[in-house]
This record gives C-alpha cells, structure tokens and sequence, in this order.
C-alpha cells in the first residue's frame, strides 16, 4: 500500500499527536520539521466492490444520487453487492463519498452501511529532511535521515449496495390532453 | 536561562499538554437544530429505538491524551447534539496507542 499520495493534506495538530521522533528534541527546528512533515501525510482514500447478484441492468449511477442509511433498506430494494470503502489516516467524511461511489459502480442507488470501524497499526518509516546548519553571516541547508513511529488509523465501511424498486408511474388519464384535475388540499 | 532553554521547555510542554479531539459526521438524514441536555447512547449490535428518525453517522477520534474513551465519548455527544440528536446507537469505539476513534448512528424524533 502506497501512503504517499496525497488525497487531503491532514492538520497540524493531529501530526502532533501521531509522531514520535527519531531524532532528539530539537525544537528551533520544530517549524520545518512539521511542514516536512504535512506533505508526507495525508488521508488516502480506497474503495472496493464485489457484485453478489447480476445487475438489473449496466446503467451507471451517478454517485451524487446515492442514498445512504446505516438502518434500513427500502422496501423491494435488490441487492447487488458488498460495498466497502476505507481511508488511511483520515475520517468517515472521507471514506463516505468512495462508498457512495463504490456503490454507484455496481450500478446502485442506495448503499446501507453494516459497519464502520477503525483500525490501528504502528509503522516505522524513514525518510530524509533538510533543514538550516548555517550561521546569519554564511546560511547552509544541511540533510538528515530520519526515522519516526507513526500510528497509522484506518477507518472503514462496509455495506451493501441496492438498487431500489422503480417508483410506479402514475396511471394514464382516461381524457388526454385535458386539464389535469388537482388533489383537494387540506384545510 | 536563555532563549533556546525557553524554547525547548516551550516545546516540550506542547507535548506533554498535546491532546485534540476532532469530530466528524456523514449526514444520512436531515439533522435537527442543535440542543442541550443529555444524549442517549446505545453500544454494539443493540437494535436502535424504531420511533426515531436517522440523522447520519458521527465520529469522533482522540489524541495524544484525548486517545481515551472519556474524550471520545464526550465528542461523539457533542456532535450529535450540535445535529439535534437525542440518542447514538451501534456505537463502537477502537482504541489505539495515541489515538481512539468512536462511531455511532445519531438519531432523533
């Protein structure tokens, strides 16, 4: 698995916590050491799907008319698939739009989540930074190699994708063309 | 003491003091307006109340020293309130070494 591809660049206080150092206290170079590392961070976000029946049809869906709910699934829904979508270092706001996609790409409508949960594993990276070594009079850039723990969080849906029942159309009237009759509304 | 003294104190007490906790929310339904007062909560696999409306999923993920269940659980509360929420259900939280992250399914009337 590739981290180093940005998706969303994380914020500075969750680099904080996450970072041990490899390196010993050095904080005149806290500023540089933490815009090093902002852009190796960043929550990457992947989706799967897997088709458990045959489609009803290959109509693509467009993601953005999925509808999600994690409690039930509408009456004469037909399954499709399993539906699952996970980002690293990031939150559910940036997993959900994969699942709806993911979703979409079975050719759903609707995406019922089962569960979401996260996941936690400690890794060991190193990576080499620059920083300054020189005086005001004769400024250097000098470079290190550093090694840092980082606990990396995973955060996964999974779910299932449906297609639901097309809504009945509306009974042809008996007199075409003449003018529709209104509902009587209630006072 | 110097000013490079000062400043390695300064930064090891940000440390020592670093604890955020951040929340988060899929929308699902339509949330109501923001509330007080207290907030149900409903662990694991138990049914939710079938009387209530769906909002949407909120999570909230401590750090540092908020990698706990007390601040997580207190962010996943003030995120369903904030969406009018009276009661989480499936709530589940996963502890990790510097971080948690608890998730729930908030609802409302």
């Amino acid at each position: 698995m590739v981290y180093g591809e940005l998706a969303v660049l994380g914020s500075e206080t969750h680099m904080l916590n996450r970072v041990s150092f490899g390196v010993p206290c050095l904080p005149m170079r806290l500023g540089g050491l933490l815009l090093v590392m902002l852009g190796a961070c960043g929550p990457q976000v992947e989706g799967h799907a897997v088709a458990t029946h045959t489609p009803v049809d290959a109509a693509h869906i467009d993601a953005s008319q999925v509808r999600v709910s994690a409690v039930a699934i509408p009456v004469g829904a037909t399954e499709l698939g399993i539906v699952q979508a996970h980002t690293v270092q990031g939150s559910i706001e940036d997993a959900a739009p994969e699942f709806a996609k993911q979703v979409a790409l079975l050719g759903g409508d609707f995406g019922k989540i089962n569960d979401v949960g996260t996941k936690f594993e400690m890794t060991t990276r190193t990576r080499t930074e620059s920083y300054s070594c020189g005086t005001s009079t004769s400024p250097r850039t000098c470079t290190r190699t550093v090694t840092e723990t980082v606990e990396l969080a995973t955060t996964r849906i999974i779910g299932m994708a449906y297609r639901m029942a097309p809504t009945p159309k509306a009974p042809p009237s008996a007199q075409e063309g003449s003018s529709p009759k209104r509902a009587p509304i209630a006072q | 003491m110097n000013a490079k003294t000062t400043a390695f104190f300064a930064y090891c007490s940000l440390l020592v003091a670093c604890g955020t906790t951040t929340t988060h929310a899929v929308l699902t339904g339509v949330p109501g307006a923001p509330r007080g007062g207290e907030v149900q909560v409903i662990m694991g696999d138990a049914p939710p109340p079938a009387d209530l409306k769906e909002v949407g999923i909120v999570q909230a993920v401590g750090h540092g020293t908020n990698a706990d269940l007390e601040h997580v659980m207190m962010g996943l509360k003030e995120k369903a309130l904030s969406l009018g929420c009276t009661v989480i259900a499936k709530v589940k939280i996963d502890q990790g070494a510097s971080t948690a992250s608890g998730t729930g399914l908030c609802m409302r009337p």
